[in-house]
């Protein structure tokens, strides 16, 4: 989890000078109503992460595609460096999947649902450009199903586990429509996905009422990881 | 903007490079060997993750060990006191950079010291069979007649290893072997009891290979395995002769060997035959032959010892429808003749016979004869054979151990079966709910446990009493397993694993307990 203190580092470090940008009466400062920009934020993006930890690499060799949604409000604007640095909270929900197979015989589905809070910085040097950066922490539920190829009335294994995951990333937006009250543009984002490892266990697709089935065990998988570098392609509405 | 374009393509590549190595064991195609039943556990052998997974089943509740051994498991077999396992693997070639060639090896698997680390014997070939003696002290891994796989570019079906178990594997162990041949490939191997070799410089016990060939059987004294191979030709007669069974008598140093197209039973003798002094390969024995005068073509034998210590050989001849009875001290013998032209024979009790079950496989008769062994040193004592009619044609007698009973199974789906009281001669059917795919007697002989396809229930019958029972289970077992430990293992032939362990025969569902997903533990980090 080493990454995962560098991820949480940033996150303060963000915080923190956030919290030193306060002070209402500095002239670098204005918030955006003042100067007439978007306050809102909406993204949709697809999200691929490269998973690089070998848990993941046994069960998929595919990229982990994922939908991503996000919601921002800008909270304030400070003008720095030649250009305006958008400071906003976000909201984040990604859904995501990826699938492979084991011993040519078994067909593997892992799947995970991520909920994120965090920051967004934008500096904006030129009016339709942006460079932005995130980060985010939060919990993800993952999922993993696992089933034999062509022999779909034998027995199916699934599992799912809720654990803690963080993202950072930097990117680059274009905004093709700013005006005031409203925008739109693409972006793209390279960042990395801190997830905790999470114990799987085989747990039968078809498992019976516990109360009217024998007491059962189920064996450990294993833990599996979704660690990877990620990259965002996404379009946004500011509003 | 040409270093920004191309720093724009060259992340995202970058990036996509930092995934990690997939192992190739999960790409290869799995099977698995096994179950194989153990003393208090249950073994498969994981074909693709190299691994032996084991459940331990000691304890109330079930506990998974995985023992990683070698590439590419061809074969696998329990050793005699169903403690270790011995698995043959292929090993594989090295086929990138970084990876070491693996030659093929025998594991010797401690399974009740799952912690050890199993022992690797080099045995040189891709060898695809195993046969072990009784005191787990010799393996013998030899090829089947299965012939060449796709894998390797020649093959010598003759070659053998002689493992010396007690041993580190050196140089030395194990013992590389080409047996001579005379046109002929082996067809099996059995492996003698220690044998002491009467007035032999070396008088301590040895174990023989006897390995069956078309018209020959050779033998090798495996625990001097360098030394040459004594071949027994049995088709001096012109007869074409194909060895079946041996049984022994390892007191007098003696086997009696059973050949489809002979005659007569061989009786070899190791009697010793000092060696040239200065030849290391030199045999210090030389096995006598005589022909013990079943006549006929014996289509079964048995071996036993009677309350004063004599051994005796019955051997059935069903072209002239008698069962020989062989002294074996002296070689003398008494034909019994028989209603029905017999191929099997089936003492009861098995550990002191008393009673010989006799049958008619072949023909499919509906009846058995009983002969009573009690008085066979008794010349002048007539053998009476009695007759017990059971209705419908026999195809199988299947002793229960610990019992002076056996299953009779009356038709080839085992749909039909009745239980034999050999010592009254009472015959009891048995109905089922169809084929019994899968039994197993418990290890006291209690219980006969069942299993039909496609029904989620094992069948349970008291032997005492002959009342039966069943257990209803969550899912149709595919095989059905009784431990030495008294548990029974129903198997679900599911590629992730499933089994239901019931600790004992009468157990009820609240006591049993499932396993799920065994087969498939720590595969995620097993790499």
């Amino acid at each position: 989890m080493s990454r995962t203190l560098v991820l949480a580092s940033s996150l303060v470090c963000a915080l923190a000078t956030a919290a030193r940008a306060q002070p209402a009466d500095a002239p670098a400062i204005a918030d955006s109503a003042h100067r007439g920009d978007p306050g809102w934020r909406l993204e949709l993006g697809s999200e691929t992460r490269w998973l690089h930890d070998s848990s993941a690499a046994a069960v998929t060799t595919d990229p982990f595609v994922s939908t991503a949604l996000s919601v921002a409000r800008d909270l304030m604007a400070i003008e720095m460096f030649r250009g305006v640095l958008d400071l906003g909270a976000e909201v984040t929900w990604t859904n995501g999947s990826a699938t492979g197979q084991m011993f040519q015989t078994l067909g593997t589905t892992v799947g995970d649902n991520e909920w994120l809070g965090g920051l967004r910085a934008a500096w904006r040097p030129r009016r339709h450009v942006s460079v932005t950066g995130r980060a985010s922490a939060g919990v993800t539920r993952t999922d993993l199903f696992i089933a034999p190829l062509d022999a779909p009335t034998m027995a199916s294994v699934d599992d799912h586990r809720w654990g803690r995951v963080a993202t950072a990333s930097l990117g680059v937006e274009l905004d093709a429509v700013h005006v005031p009250s409203f925008a739109l543009g693409v972006g793209v984002e390279l960042g990395y996905v801190e997830t905790s490892a999470v114990t799987m266990h085989a747990y039968p697709s078809d498992r019976p009422d516990p109360n009217a089935s024998i007491e059962t065990a189920y064996a450990s998988i294993g833990h599996l990881d979704l660690d990877g570098w990620s990259l965002r392609i996404g379009v946004h509405a500011a509003f | 903007m040409r270093p920004a374009l191309f720093a724009t393509l060259l992340v995202p590549l970058a990036v996509a490079a930092c995934t990690a190595d997939r192992p190739p064991e999960l790409d290869r195609p799995r099977s698995l060997l096994g179950p194989v039943p153990l003393k208090d556990r249950v073994a498969w052998v994981d074909t693709a993750l190299d691994r032996v997974v084991a459940l331990d089943l000691t304890g109330d509740a079930p506990h998974v060990e995985a023992i990683p051994i070698g590439h590419n498991a061809v074969y696998a077999t329990p050793s005699s006191d169903r403690d270790h396992l011995l698995v043959i693997t292929r090993g594989e070639e090295a086929l990138q950079r970084g990876r070491q060639d693996e030659p093929p090896q025998l594991f010797d698997v401690d399974l009740a010291h799952p912690d050890t680390a199993p022992i690797a014997f080099a045995v040189g070939s891709p060898f695809d069979r195993i046969a072990v003696s009784g005191d787990d002290h010799i393996a013998v891994a030899y090829f089947s007649q299965a012939g060449p796989d796709d894998s390797g570019f020649f093959r010598n079906p003759n070659e053998m290893a002689f493992v010396d178990l007690d041993q580190q594997p050196t140089d030395a162990n194990p013992v590389l072997k080409t047996l001579r041949a005379f046109g002929t490939t082996p067809t099996g191997v059995v492996l003698s009891p220690p044998m002491s070799v009467p007035n032999a410089d070396d008088p301590s016990p040895r174990t023989f290979a006897f390995v069956f060939s078309h018209n020959v059987v050779t033998l090798v004294d495996c625990d001097h395995a360098d030394r040459a191979e004594v071949s027994l030709r049995l088709d001096t007669a012109g007869a074409s002769i194909d060895p079946q069974e041996v049984v022994f008598a390892p007191a007098s140093s003696t086997a009696y060997l059973r050949s489809n197209g002979a005659r007569d039973v061989l009786q070899v003798i190791l009697d010793s035959d000092p060696p040239v002094k200065g030849d290391t390969h030199a045999n210090d024995y030389r096995p006598l032959l005589a022909e013990l005068g079943a006549g006929g073509g014996p289509a079964d034998i048995a071996v036993f010892d009677d309350i004063h210590s004599k051994r005796w050989v019955i051997a059935a001849t069903p072209t002239t429808s008698e069962v020989v009875v062989i002294d074996t001290d002296t070689a003398q013998f008494r034909r019994v003749q028989t209603p029905d032209p017999i191929d099997r024979i089936s003492l009861f009790p098995p550990d002191a016979p008393t009673v010989a079950v006799l049958a008619s496989l072949g023909s499919g008769l509906p009846r058995v004869q009983l002969m009573p062994l009690d008085q066979l040193s008794n010349p002048l004592a007539s053998i009476t054979l009695s007759q017990v009619d059971l209705g419908k044609p026999v195809r199988d007698v299947v002793p229960v151990p610990g019992r002076e009973l056996a299953m009779v199974v009356h038709d080839d789906d085992r749909t039909v079966l009745s239980l034999l009281d050999v010592t009254f001669g009472s015959v009891s059917p048995l109905d089922g709910v169809g084929r019994l795919d899968s039994y197993a007697f418990t290890a006291t002989g209690d219980y006969l446990v069942g299993t039909a396809a496609g029904v989620s229930r094992l069948g349970f019958l008291d032997l005492s009493n002959l009342h039966p029972s069943d257990l209803r289970l969550d899912s149709p077992p595919a095989r059905v397993l009784a431990l030495a430990n008294g548990k029974i293992v129903a198997e679900d032939n599911d590629p992730v694993g499933r089994v239901t362990i019931i600790p004992g025969a009468g157990a009820t569902r609240d006591q049993a307990i499932v396993l799920d997903g065994f087969l498939l533990t720590d595969v995620l980090q097993e790499h």
